[in-house]
C-alpha cells in the first residue's frame, strides 16, 4: 500500500511540478498539527 | 506534575477571559512561522536544501517503518511544560505553552512526522515557505483547541488530568485509524514529489 502511494505521490509530484512538495507539506502540517490533538 | 493545555479544569479563568486560547493560538503560530522561516533562512545556504531532500525521503520511509516490526524510535524528549508555570501569569503562560508546542519538538515527540516537516522546512531553501510549513502546523495544533475553550464543563483530577477536555481533543480529532492512513497518503505525496525534484524529472 506504502508502495502505491508513493508511486501516486512521484506521478502527482511529475504532472505539477516542484512546488506541489510545498503543498503537501501544508497539507501535512495540518494534518500533524490535527493529529496532536489525540495528545497534546 | 505537568499541565495540559490551558483551556480547561484550573485553566478555567484563563478560558473564561478568553485570553489564554487566543495567546496560546498566537505563541504557537508565531513560535512556528520563526522557526520554520529560521529552517527554510538554514536551507538557502548551498548544498543544504538538497541534504535536507535527501533526509525528507530517509525520515519518510522512517515514519512509513513505524507501527511495524522494524520501527525505529524517534529522537525525543520526555520534557513537558511544568504545572507551575502557571503561577507565571495567564497571559505569559498561554503564550509560552502555545510557542513551545508550535515549535513541535520541545516537548514530547512520539514520531518521526513532525521531523519530515522541519527538515522539509529546510529542504524549501526558502524563509517564507519554510515559516509557512511550520505556521501550518502551529495553527493546525492550537487552533482547533479553540473548539474545546467555551467548555465550562471540564474539570481536573486530583492526579492534574483534565480528563473531560482531553476527551473532548480526542473525539474531535477523530478515529487515529483514519488519521494514520491519512498520514501515510500525504507523506508518500510529500516523498513523492520530493525525489521528483531532486532528479529533476
Amino acid at each position: 500500500m506504502s508502495v502505491a502511494f508513493g508511486v501516486l505521490g512521484s506521478m502527482v509530484g511529475f504532472f505539477l511540478g516542484g512546488d506541489w512538495t510545498h503543498y503537501s507539506l501544508l497539507l501535512l502540517a495540518a494534518l500533524v498539527g490535527w493529529k496532536a490533538l489525540r495528545s497534546p | 506534575m505537568i499541565a495540559t493545555p490551558p483551556l480547561g479544569g484550573a485553566a478555567k479563568r484563563i478560558r473564561a477571559h478568553t485570553t489564554g486560547p487566543a495567546t496560546f493560538v498566537l505563541g504557537a503560530v508565531v513560535a512556528g512561522l520563526f522557526f520554520g522561516g529560521s529552517l527554510g533562512a538554514v536551507g538557502k545556504l548551498p548544498g543544504v536544501a538538497i541534504v535536507g531532500a535527501l533526509s525528507v525521503v530517509v525520515v519518510i520511509v522512517l515514519v512509513l517503518l513505524e507501527h511495524t516490526r522494524f520501527a525505529i524510535r524517534a529522537p525525543n524528549t520526555r520534557w513537558q511544560v511544568p504545572r507551575h508555570w502557571v503561577g507565571a501569569g495567564r497571559f505569559r503562560f498561554s503564550l509560552v505553552f502555545g510557542m513551545l508546542l508550535g515549535l513541535g519538538v520541545a516537548t514530547i515527540v512520539k514520531s518521526w512526522t513532525i521531523y519530515v516537516l522541519l527538515l522539509g522546512a529546510v529542504a524549501q531553501g526558502g524563509i517564507l515557505a519554510g515559516a509557512s510549513i511550520v505556521g501550518a502546523f502551529g495553527l493546525a495544533r492550537a487552533m482547533p483547541m479553540m473548539l474545546v475553550a467555551a467548555d465550562s464543563t471540564a474539570h481536573i483530577l486530583p492526579s492534574g488530568e483534565d480528563t473531560r477536555t482531553m476527551a473532548k481533543l480526542r473525539c474531535i480529532a477523530g478515529p487515529p485509524g483514519l488519521l494514520r492512513w491519512l498520514e501515510v497518503g500525504v507523506i508518500t505525496c510529500a516523498g513523492g514529489s520530493t525525489l521528483s525534484g531532486l532528479f529533476g524529472i
